[in-house]
């Protein structure tokens, strides 16, 4: 018999005696790593389908990182910088200004050593180890974390190609963006955490129209699993195609909803869609059960924006739809996000809380800093989701419209 | 976490009732949905108490959904006799308080 998978002479990945076990898990191998490398932290980021930014896929010693740096551009930032030399970085004394993810500084990492893990001349993502004391790597370290990373880097590739879990996290995470073509005037970013152990049917999505107009969408198919990660693709392209011919968003919505209750019965999403124009201060949102923007101005409080909140989709083809305006001045800030962010099941003691409010309030707060929206997302997430387990998956984004100066001379 | 099960009670007019407590969620949406269709056989409007139901999820909400939807396709409605805090904080934030407290 002759072996069919095996890659072509000279390709073959090094024949390195695999020190974990093939069924190990991810933490497991992180947490060996961690004692070989004497480290206090041992994290894995993977490269994302559009090979431009890195996902932490693990962690250990940092419990809140996985989820709060979810996604780094390559080139920008510690792991970054690792992902685009392809070479072995160290920092001797961890700043704000060589470290993106302020999860690490928050938790005292004081020292990091990473290195890219690669299969032949493939790179998989980043490995990186952190102690809590300044100068803690030198270059021995840093041959010993390759060593490791080689290894990890086979284990990887067979779990890639075997793991059909990834596999539907690709079609998830091939279908949000992880960055956006937007005008001048503004800015976005956003985040999908998949639940623990699931992923399910959130999306996100900002588009411009050939009139010019400026789409936010955020949406959760109600349900789990591949199915509804399928009828979210379906959804989020009919969403599209019904902006390009419908100005009003409660227009765009109620026939999204005869679409739904059409072809896919039985299936219910809730979705927030906003359509604006340059300079985008004037939004108008409609809401199918989704719940309303977060709005923060430079002048006051974030709060979520006044906005009726229609049924969700899937229910009645013939739901009446409303569209609301929402103002949001230069400078101020939008937040859309999905309720994994802010739900929560009830603890033992959590008896006549309002777990959803409180949650909604600290979203507020984590919003409350004039900085661009990568950073706001990672707030939102390391301040509100923190080390609770994702039992939801989790969608947010974030858009900031910049402070125009005026385009005459003499602004001051 | 609580466990969530499905029984039946006599409402004020000698009506049956499905009184229904516990995490309606994942776990729990395709056990209701198969014992409201059992309960919603032989009656035209489908009572149901959900005081008692701690925790409500999106899954949940489809549930509750597909059983209103099961009945309106049959003539017959579904009405919410009671509901639990968790339960209207829910219609509420996806809009559907009117669709369940008109039906």
């Amino acid at each position: 018999m002759t072996d069919d998978n095996a890659a072509p002479s000279g390709e073959r990945p090094p024949a390195v005696a695999s020190t974990w076990s093939p069924g190990g898990s991810l933490p497991q191998i992180l947490d060996d790593i961690r004692q070989r490398m004497g480290s206090g932290t041992a994290t894995v980021l993977l490269i994302d389908s559009t090979r431009v930014r890195l996902e932490a896929a693990a962690t250990v010693g940092l419990e809140r990182t996985t989820r709060a740096a979810r996604s780094i551009p390559i080139g920008a930032g510690f792991a970054g910088r690792v992902a685009q030399t392809r070479q072995p970085v160290i920092i001797d004394e961890v700043t704000s200004a060589n470290v993106l993810n302020s999860v690490l500084i928050k938790h005292g990492v004081r020292s990091l050593l990473g290195v890219p893990i690669t299969v032949g001349s493939e790179l998989l993502g980043v490995l990186h180890v952190g102690k809590f004391q300044p100068n803690g790597f030198d270059d021995d370290d840093a041959l010993r974390l390759t060593e490791l990373a080689n290894e990890l880097g086979v284990v990887l590739q067979r779990r890639f190609i075997d793991d059909s879990h990834i596999a539907a996290l690709t079609l998830q995470r091939s279908l949000l963006p992880a960055a956006f073509r937007v005008p001048p005037g503004i800015e976005i970013a956003a985040r999908y955490v998949p639940a623990e152990g699931d992923l399910g049917g959130d999306w996100y999505d900002a588009f411009q129209l050939p009139d010019g107009r400026l789409a936010l969408v955020i949406g959760d198919v109600v349900g789990h699993g591949l199915e509804s990660a399928i009828i979210m693709g379906r959804l989020r392209s009919a969403l599209r195609s019904y902006a390009l011919e419908h100005h009003d968003p409660a227009d765009v919505l109620r026939h999204l909803d005869q679409k739904i209750c059409h072809f896919e019965p039985g299936q219910f999403a809730t979705v927030l869609l906003g359509f604006a124009r340059a300079p985008y201060t004037q939004w108008t949102f409609s809401s199918a059960g989704h719940f309303p923007p977060i709005v923060a101005t430079p002048e006051r409080l974030p709060a979520p924006a006044e906005l009726p909140v229609d049924p969700l989709l899937g229910v009645a083809p013939s739901t009446p739809r409303t569209s609301t305006t929402v103002a949001v001045p230069t400078g101020g800030l939008l937040c859309l996000y999905t309720d994994g962010l802010v739900e929560r099941r009830p603890g033992a003691n959590d008896d006549g809380h309002d777990l959803v409010a409180e949650n909604i309030e600290s979203l507020c707060k984590a919003l409350d800093e004039p900085d661009d929206p990568e950073s706001a997302c990672i707030r939102a997430l390391a301040d509100v989701v923190g080390e609770h387990v994702a039992e939801d998956d989790i969608a947010v984004l974030v858009a900031r419209l910049d402070v125009v100066r005026p385009d005459v001379d003499g602004d001051e | 976490m609580t466990t969530f099960q499905a029984g039946q009670a006599e409402g004020a007019n000698g009506e049956p009732v499905m009184v229904v407590s516990g995490d309606l969620d994942l776990a729990s949406a395709e056990g209701f949905v198969e014992s409201a269709t059992a309960a919603a056989a032989d009656v035209s409007v489908l009572h149901l108490d959900l005081g008692d139901v701690t925790f409500m999820d999106s899954t949940g909400l489809g549930a509750l959904i597909k059983v209103r939807n099961l009945m309106i396709e049959r003539g017959g409605s579904v009405a919410l006799v009671n509901i639990s805090s968790a339960v209207e904080r829910v219609l509420e934030l996806t809009g559907m308080s009117d669709v369940f407290h008109a039906g």
